[in-house]
Formats: structure tokens, C-alpha cells, sequence
């Protein structure tokens, strides 16, 4: 029996090493087992469960703790001192005065007419053609990586993928590139993705400035961004001059410039007030809002609905429902060509993009279903996705540079998805048989060539792929030895009802 | 009060409460899902349900408890409409933990005070360590390689200085008599 002491060392070496396991996430069925009955019966290991997997979860939030710059959002959020207790907060006039136009943007966004939606349609497949014909600048890749800055820094974020950068300021970067804090980019033109390490995904759109303050946080200057906030990363924070922009849980667009600061919430909600916090409540703006607001972050203009202002946030839906590790990177925007020696070509890396992100099948596909199994892994069967199905796809892609002496270029990466995988694609004839139902539009694949190489993924001694049990992530290493493309389609369920 | 004010009093009332635990419901779904891939998708869920019913909430009541109580049962929820058997906690168990957080909720949140505390004694070398592996959530056998070791050294030195963070809290506690 342990001590009944809340959180202290237990004397049972066994608990200690099975809730070492359960955090490193190499526990087995039987630890769990046995920890379950132990937990059960036995409160002081309990207790000391409950306290060691506290640590883990703080720690997952907080680090770095000096450097998190998060806006004091208990504070701009703290009720009104004049209400009493247990009553409802009394709203100021401020926000009386805001309210009626917030619920207006949500109306309009909830209810569009014709004419919104067919403009709202045009504009934006406008937008995706020109988006599509921007080739991705990927000449980084050759470059040598810039140096190292000094190990005292805090690195808190990565640039994830350029598109046509041409950077200002003192230094240019590129993809896979580390962010410290206190580093500014300065975008005089093109776009930069941005991940911060909490997991907040901000897209920034030159001409712009922006400083890295934290890992969950930055600093606009000016121009315009994106940002795609998952749960964990709640409370992400874009200064702005002497405001701050909260995030609640959403996906929202910020442009600053001289003038007042534009704010529009895309999804979820958000809080902007002054950045010292002295505010006593913050202005919550709600999906389909938008809003303008002064250097102190007071309202300076009537609301609009949220528009098309910030036609990048469709580039982070992908990115929004998969993260990648290891050498692999996720593409905000496809190239024209995905056929061998095309654009996407190097020696480093792999790269996954959303080719499609719903088609409701007319034939039924062939295809290798990802079954659950009961061990570590799931099964793939060959089988077919029916007809009238409704699914999403992305493409893994490898492409090589020639290589002497016959050199095998092996690449892993690990996908998580946020769905299951149904299926995955990878021999040469299902991936030609489905290039036109689920491959990007109007984008050219090895099966349009007449040079065409073999580009299918071959398990094996160099190529490998594995799902795990709950299908959500997918391990590929993908080994070349000749200036050849391996390519995996990953299919999922479409998230939509 | 008409229906847009109501409606703002609501979605304030709930920013506030959330504002001020989100951090305490999110640990307390890793104690159910240490993974956090799972963490992640129940404490979305959770939130979402938070939201959808609110309007259920009672004010009278602790709202840590209430989100405890939800994220338990969409933690079932997820776990069951998992494809595979996944093992983890049983039902029991994960009720009783929802109990220990409800009673202990000031115990932990003097340890999650005293961990600023035991994070600033940590020597440099741990305390990057620490970093690289939580602040970037990259993949164990990555770190590992970048630091030039394994992954199971990688674990036995992450499991040390844990080790040593709880001690120093406890040490924090009972200096503070609340051990």
C-alpha cells in the first residue's frame, strides 16, 4: 500500500514506472490493466496519478513559462466591480452599443442571399485559379541553411512553407527554418506560414511585419494575417500596435496598417482590447464578425460581415486537420505540376497537400482499405470505396534529384490526422484511375506524360507506410534511388455531415 | 434583459469561466488520455459541449466540476467510438479520478503555483531539455537523434527530471503546510 499522502513519491516502484509509461505513451495493454485495478482500490496511487499526470499536462501548456506572453485575459475578462455576486456581469455601454451589430454580422453570415453567395462563389473560385497558377518557391531547399543563432535563444515557432517570398529587412528564410523569440520577418511581397509551437497556425500575407513574442504569441506591425488556432493553443495572442487580439478558439484574420486595425473571425470567437489589460472587459467579436478597431483596441468602426478579405484562410483548412513531423512538409498550395522533376523536386524532403477537399464519388474506386485491427497497427485490405461516398484526399509526395552511384534517398515523415483514414492509394494504376476524381484540379500527374515513370509506392525493404490502430496517424518512409516520385493518396471522410 | 443581450451576457459569462479553467478541465483529460493526439480531440469535444449547453449550467455549482463531469463522459464517448479496443482507464477508475479533481482542485493548483517555482531551480541543461520535448511536441526518436542519443535514454532522463519536479513540489507543499 502506498501513502496516503496527495501527490508524494509513492514507495511502489512499479506505479512509478507504469505512469512513466503511460506519459511517454509506450504503455502496454497489460499496464494498463494492472494500473487500472491498482488505481480502483488503491487511493494514495491514485492520488499519485492524478498529481504526476497534472505535471505532464501543465508542462504540455506552459512551457516556456518566462516567455509565454499570453494577454491577461482573466483580467480583461474579470466581471464588472459593480455587479454583485452571483449575478450576471453587467455589460458596459460599449458593449451594448456593439452587440446588436455582432449578432447582425452572424445573422448575415447565417442567412447569405442569392446574390451574396453567387458573388461569394465567383470571387472565390476566382481567387483559387490565381492562387493556383502562383508556382511555390522551393528554391530554398538547395540553399545552405543560415547559421544558427546563438543557444541562448528560445525557439518557438517554424516557418512552415513560402509561397513567392521576397523577404526585407536583414534576413531572408525558408521553409523548416526555426523562429526564436524576438525574431521579426519582414515579408515585402508573397505569403509565409507560420507554426507556432502551441500549435497555433498563422499565415502571413506580404507586405507585413511580424515579430515571434512567444510561443503562442506575435507581434503585427503591419499587413495582414491568418490565424488557425486549435484547442490546445487557446489564448493565442496577435498584438497589434497597443491592442491585443485574443483568440478563444477559432480561426480569425487581422490587418493593420496606419489606419484602424481590422479584426474578422472566421470561426469560434475572440477578445480584442488594450494590451496592458486595463480594460475591464474585452470586446468579444463571434464567427462572421468584423470589426474595426484604434490603436487601443476601442471600437473605431461599424461592423461588416466577415468577407473575403482574407482569402487565405481556405489555405489553412488543410493544415487545420493534419500536422506533420519528421521529413515531410504540409503544401498551403499544390504546384501545376506533381509529374517527376516537377517544382516540388529536392533530395530533403517529402511534402503532403490537400488535393481535394470533397468529392462525392460516381464510381466506386479502388483502393486499400485501412481496417482496425487489434494490435499496434491497422490493416490495409484491397477493396473499394463506393460509389456516392463523400471524401477528401491528399497526396504524399516524394520526388528525387538524380543521385550517383545508385544512393538510396530514404525520407520518414508521420502524419496525424484529425478523422480516421479510410483508405490509401499507392500502386501505379489506382493512383492513374483516380488522378482525375481526386487529384488537383487542372494539375498535371505522371499518368498525363508520356515519359511516364513508375510513381507508386512499393512496400518493401526502402518504402514503408504504417497506420496506427485508431487510423489517425500514418508513418511513411519513402526510399528513392533514381530521380523517380513516390506517391501516396490518403483518403478520408469528408468532415462534413 | 431582451434576447441580444442575453445572448452577450451568455457568451460572456462563459468566456470568463473557460478563460479561467480551460487549463485545469485540459489536465484533467490527460489524466484520462495521456496521449495527447486523444487529449486534444476530448478537449475539443468537451469545449463544444461546454458551449452547446451552458445554458444548463448551474451557477450554484462548481464549473470545474461540470467540466469534469463532461469531459469524462465524452472521454467514454471517444473511446468507445474508437475502431479498435483501445485500452486505458476503466469507467470506475476515471470516475473516481473526476472525484480526486473535484476535492483536490486547490491541492493542484498549488502544485501547478509551485511548478514555476521548481521549473526556475531546474539547471539549464534540463530545463531545454524539457523544452524541446513539450514545447515542440516533436516526435521522441527525432529529439533523440538531434541530441545524438536514444529514444529510451531520451525517456529515462525526461522521466528524471519529472521525477525531480514532483519531489520539489512536494518539497514546496510541505514547506507551505499543504502537504
Amino acid at each position: 500500500m502506498t501513502r496516503a499522502t496527495f501527490g508524494a513519491q509513492p514507495e511502489n516502484q512499479e506505479l512509478v514506472r507504469w505512469v512513466a509509461e503511460c506519459v511517454d505513451g509506450t504503455a502496454s495493454e497489460e499496464t494498463w490493466r494492472r494500473l487500472d485495478a491498482l488505481l480502483k482500490t488503491d487511493a494514495a496511487a491514485r492520488h499519485y496519478y492524478v498529481a504526476h499526470l497534472h505535471l505532464h499536462a501543465t508542462l504540455m501548456r506552459k512551457l516556456p513559462a518566462p516567455e509565454i506572453a499570453l494577454p491577461d485575459v482573466d483580467r480583461a475578462l474579470a466581471p464588472d466591480r459593480d455587479s454583485s455576486p452571483g449575478e450576471p456581469a453587467k455589460p458596459r455601454s460599449r458593449w451594448v452599443v456593439l452587440r446588436d451589430q455582432v449578432h447582425a454580422g452572424v445573422r448575415q453570415l447565417a442567412r447569405p442571399t442569392p446574390i451574396a453567395v453567387f458573388v461569394a462563389a465567383a470571387s472565390l473560385l476566382l481567387l483559387l485559379v490565381a492562387f493556383a497558377a502562383i508556382p511555390v518557391s522551393f528554391e530554398a531547399v538547395d540553399r545552405p541553411r543560415p547559421t544558427s543563432p546563438p543557444d541562448r535563444q528560445t525557439f518557438v515557432a517554424e516557418l512552415v512553407e513560402t509561397s513567392r517570398p521576397q523577404w526585407s529587412g536583414k534576413r531572408s528564410y525558408i521553409a523548416g527554418d526555426r523562429l526564436h523569440v524576438g525574431q521579426i520577418l519582414e515579408l515585402r511581397t508573397g505569403m509565409a506560414a507560420i507554426r507556432f509551437d502551441r500549435g497555433a497556425q498563422v499565415v502571413l500575407e506580404g507586405p507585413a511585419k511580424l515579430r515571434v513574442t512567444s510561443n503562442n504569441a506575435a507581434h503585427l506591425a503591419h499587413g495582414r494575417l491568418t490565424a488557425n488556432v486549435p484547442p490546445r493553443a487557446v489564448g493565442y495572442a496577435v498584438s497589434v500596435k497597443q491592442m491585443t487580439i485574443t483568440d478563444l478558439g477559432t480561426q480569425f484574420g487581422v490587418v493593420a496598417g496606419q489606419g484602424a486595425t481590422q479584426v474578422h473571425v472566421f470561426r469560434g470567437r475572440v477578445a480584442v482590447g488594450p494590451a496592458d489589460g486595463s480594460a475591464a472587459e474585452p470586446h468579444i467579436l463571434l464567427a462572421g464578425a468584423a470589426a474595426e478597431f484604434n490603436d487601443r483596441g476601442q471600437p473605431a468602426g461599424d461592423y461588416v460581415a466577415a468577407d473575403d478579405t482574407f482569402r487565405h484562410a481556405d489555405a489553412l483548412t488543410g493544415a487545420d486537420e493534419v500536422r506533420v513531423r519528421g521529413n515531410l512538409r504540409y503544401l498551403i498550395s499544390p504546384p501545376q505540376s506533381l509529374a517527376a522533376g516537377g517544382p516540388l523536386e529536392n533530395n530533403h524532403v517529402a511534402h503532403l497537400l490537400l488535393e481535394r477537399s470533397d468529392v462525392t464519388l460516381t464510381d466506386d474506386i479502388p483502393a486499400q482499405i485501412v481496417a482496425a485491427d487489434s494490435g499496434d497497427e491497422a490493416r490495409l485490405r484491397p477493396g473499394r470505396i463506393a460509389s456516392g461516398t463523400r471524401v477528401c484526399s491528399y497526396l504524399i509526395h516524394f520526388d528525387i534529384e538524380p543521385v550517383e552511384g545508385g544512393k538510396i534517398i530514404q525520407r520518414t515523415g508521420l502524419i496525424e490526422f484529425s478523422r480516421p483514414i479510410l483508405a490509401v492509394i499507392f500502386n501505379d494504376d489506382q493512383l492513374a484511375a483516380t488522378d482525375a476524381t481526386l487529384g488537383v484540379e487542372g494539375a498535371v500527374y505522371d499518368t498525363e506524360t508520356e515519359s511516364r515513370t513508375s510513381r507508386g509506392f512499393e512496400p518493401g525493404e526502402f518504402d514503408k507506410l504504417s497506420i496506427s490502430a485508431d487510423r489517425r496517424t500514418l508513418r511513411i518512409t519513402c526510399g528513392l534511388g533514381s530521380a523517380s516520385t513516390d506517391q501516396v493518396r490518403v483518403i478520408l471522410p469528408t468532415e462534413k455531415p | 434583459m431582451n434576447e441580444p443581450d442575453s445572448n452577450n451576457a451568455r457568451n460572456r459569462a462563459f468566456a470568463e469561466q473557460f478563460a479561467r479553467c480551460q487549463n485545469r478541465v485540459y489536465a484533467f483529460v490527460v489524466a484520462l488520455a495521456p496521449r495527447w493526439s486523444d487529449a486534444d480531440e476530448i478537449f475539443q469535444r468537451t469545449t463544444v459541449v461546454l458551449w452547446e449547453k451552458w445554458d444548463q449550467f448551474d451557477p450554484a455549482r462548481s464549473f470545474i466540476a461540470w467540466a469534469c463531469g463532461i469531459a469524462r463522459l465524452e472521454a467514454l464517448k471517444y473511446f468507445s467510438q474508437r475502431d479498435t479496443h483501445c485500452v486505458t482507464l476503466s469507467n470506475e477508475v476515471m470516475e473516481q479520478i473526476a472525484s480526486d479533481y473535484s476535492q483536490q482542485e486547490e491541492t493542484l493548483d498549488a502544485r501547478t503555483t509551485a511548478l514555476e517555482q521548481c521549473l526556475q531551480k531546474l539547471p539549464d541543461g534540463q530545463r531545454s531539455l524539457l523544452e524541446s520535448c513539450y514545447l515542440g511536441r516533436g516526435k521522441i526518436a527525432d529529439i533523440a537523434a538531434a541530441l545524438d542519443t536514444t529514444s529510451n535514454a531520451l525517456y529515462l532522463k525526461l522521466r528524471r527530471i519529472r521525477t525531480a519536479l514532483h519531489e520539489c513540489i512536494d518539497g514546496v507543499l510541505h514547506r507551505e503546510g499543504l502537504l
